[in-house]
């Protein structure tokens, strides 16, 4: 049995020997048997007493090209279960790249390349295989992005889409999907006396609160959001915080944010990437408080260079 | 290094403006409270009237740099939204001014038992522990001094400096208050004065703990 398994936390000693080192972060057991969640603990800085999390996806040595071009570098990154974590860093620093390489969304793209692992736990799939058909991977793994993208369809149909994609038919079964769905994204009072009518017409935040509710229906493992509050207004935008929030303990989310303030509001974890590569990953507070790069600092507090 | 991002955060120019600018106001603020200290502790020694006045006069200048210097940081804390190191320093400044604004209340105090000594209370006791008063006076204001820069300029060995002399004064404290001791039991007739030195020494004592604390911040601001 690993060290790291969570069974190893047991034994108090194991979390009170001082864990870091330079980086500190000590990935998920690749080799771990199934159905055990590799517990593992991050700290970084002096004294600060590392707070254990079960690992949902361990991200280990990914590199990802754009033909001849590297855009991640041998990041790697524990993904906590049921937290949400947050990437952040500027324009073109591969975050949302890193993003998108959890359902497999390269794919659809020629000339890509994947190399290294992403862990999904707890059976150990890992999602970036080349033999793990990238359709299982996004029916675990669901996705909200930038603008909201309804389908033309009623608000209904757009929830119940991929539960028929899934094969069901039963229309009790999908009415009463549908509105958990819809009540998990906290729209349902909203629209549920027009179900039927367009979701085109909805307000962006509303559509936005429906491409969740959509990514909630087939109940994911993990929820990706690519800044998925930029083309909101603030009161759209705290509505989406505050459900995002609320999914916590639910589902594990990763979150890809321009925004410092909202990586700060929504996240448990916060990491810092800088052209490809991982600069720091640490819990949002002492991230936000005491950053232990300076670049992470740089970055954060506006000081660019 | 890194490209900047308009669409995002504080620009950094007038962040670090305003930030310059209380930390300005920080040492514009401890340069005067350093004096009060100063100056109470002389006007104490010499029984002069004049220059305990001039102390209770400036006390109302502490206060009002008390009140701006919060003021602006709370305003910069709203609006530019500052974490991190920027953040540490805006709550370590908001903080300090607290500790300055209660030196000069203790400097005020000291002020007043100078005042009434002017008027013709005795002497004898201040005499009597005159030596310590002087060693107390130059431990606190060097010690506030280096405390407000330390904050200043992120300097945690000057900050552990601060906190290291604080033992020293609390030492002078002790010895005073023996002699203080002695001489009352040998004469009682200046039990008021006597009462009322006490309180000076106590109150730069406590002196030397805000420095303290203003050390501490500037260790929290450090990391």
């Amino acid at each position: 049995m690993e060290p790291t398994v969570r069974s190893a936390i047991a034994h108090d000693s194991s979390r009170e020997q001082p864990v870091h080192n330079d980086d500190s972060i000590r990935p998920g057991t690749r080799n771990s048997p199934a159905g055990a969640t590799p517990r593992i603990s991050v700290a970084v800085g002096s004294a600060r007493k590392p707070r254990p999390f079960d690992v949902k996806a361990a991200v280990e040595n990914l590199n990802f090209y754009y033909g001849e071009h590297q855009a991640l570098k041998n990041l790697t990154i524990p993904i906590a279960d049921r937290q949400v974590t947050a990437l952040i860093g500027p324009s073109g620093c591969g975050k949302s790249t890193f993003l998108r390489c959890f359902n497999r969304m390269h794919d659809l793209q020629p000339d890509t390349r994947y190399e290294g692992s992403i862990t999904l736990h707890p059976d150990n799939l890992n999602l970036i295989g080349s033999s793990v058909d990238p359709i299982e991977v996004r029916m675990r793994i669901g996705m909200v992005f930038q603008k909201p993208n309804p389908f033309p369809k009623s608000i209904f149909e757009n929830v119940a889409y991929g539960l028929r994609l899934r094969g069901v038919r039963n229309r009790a079964t999908l009415a009463e999907e549908v509105e958990k769905a819809l009540r998990g994204s906290a729209l349902w009072e909203e629209v549920k006396d027009r179900l039927q009518d367009s979701a085109l017409a909805l307000s962006g935040g509303q559509m936005q609160r429906l491409c969740i509710a959509r990514a909630l229906a087939t109940t994911p493992e993990i929820l990706l959001f690519d800044e998925p509050t930029s083309a909101l207004d603030p009161i759209a935008t705290a509505k989406i915080e505050e459900l995002i929030s609320m999914l916590r303990n639910q589902v594990t989310v990763l979150i890809v944010t321009h925004n410092m303030q909202q990586a700060a509001r929504v996240s448990d974890y916060t990491a810092f990437m800088y052209l490809g590569e991982l600069i720091e990953f640490d819990e949002a507070a002492k991230i936000f408080t005491n950053p232990s790069k300076k670049a992470t600092e740089d970055y954060i507090t506006g000081r660019y260079g | 290094m890194i490209s900047p991002d308009p669409a995002e955060g504080h620009t950094a120019r007038a962040f670090d403006a305003a930030l310059t600018d209380l930390r300005l106001q920080i040492v514009v603020m401890g340069g005067l409270v350093i004096d009060q200290v100063a100056c109470a502790v002389q006007a104490l020694l010499d029984g002069d009237a004049a220059q305990a006045q001039v102390v209770l006069a400036r006390e109302s200048r502490v206060n009002e740099l008390e009140r701006v210097v919060n003021h602006e940081a709370f305003r910069l804390i709203a609006l530019h939204q500052p974490v991190a190191g920027d953040l540490r320093m805006a709550t370590a400044i908001s903080r300090m001014t607290i500790d300055l604004e209660r030196v000069g209340d203790e400097s005020k105090k000291i002020a007043k038992f100078a005042a009434r000594l002017a008027r013709g209370a005795p002497h004898g006791p201040v005499h009597a522990v005159a030596p310590y008063l002087r060693r107390m006076a130059d431990l606190t204001t060097g010690m506030l001094r280096d405390a407000v820069r330390a904050l200043d300029e992120s300097d945690s060995g000057k900050a552990h400096s601060v906190c290291q002399r604080d033992a020293e004064l609390d030492a002078e404290f002790a010895a005073a208050l023996r002699r203080l001791l002695t001489v009352a039991m040998q004469d009682q007739r200046y039990l008021s004065a006597t009462i009322d030195t006490v309180f000076a020494l106590k109150g730069l004592e406590r002196i030397g703990d805000h420095a303290k604390n203003i050390a501490e911040q500037a260790l929290f601001v450090a990391g």
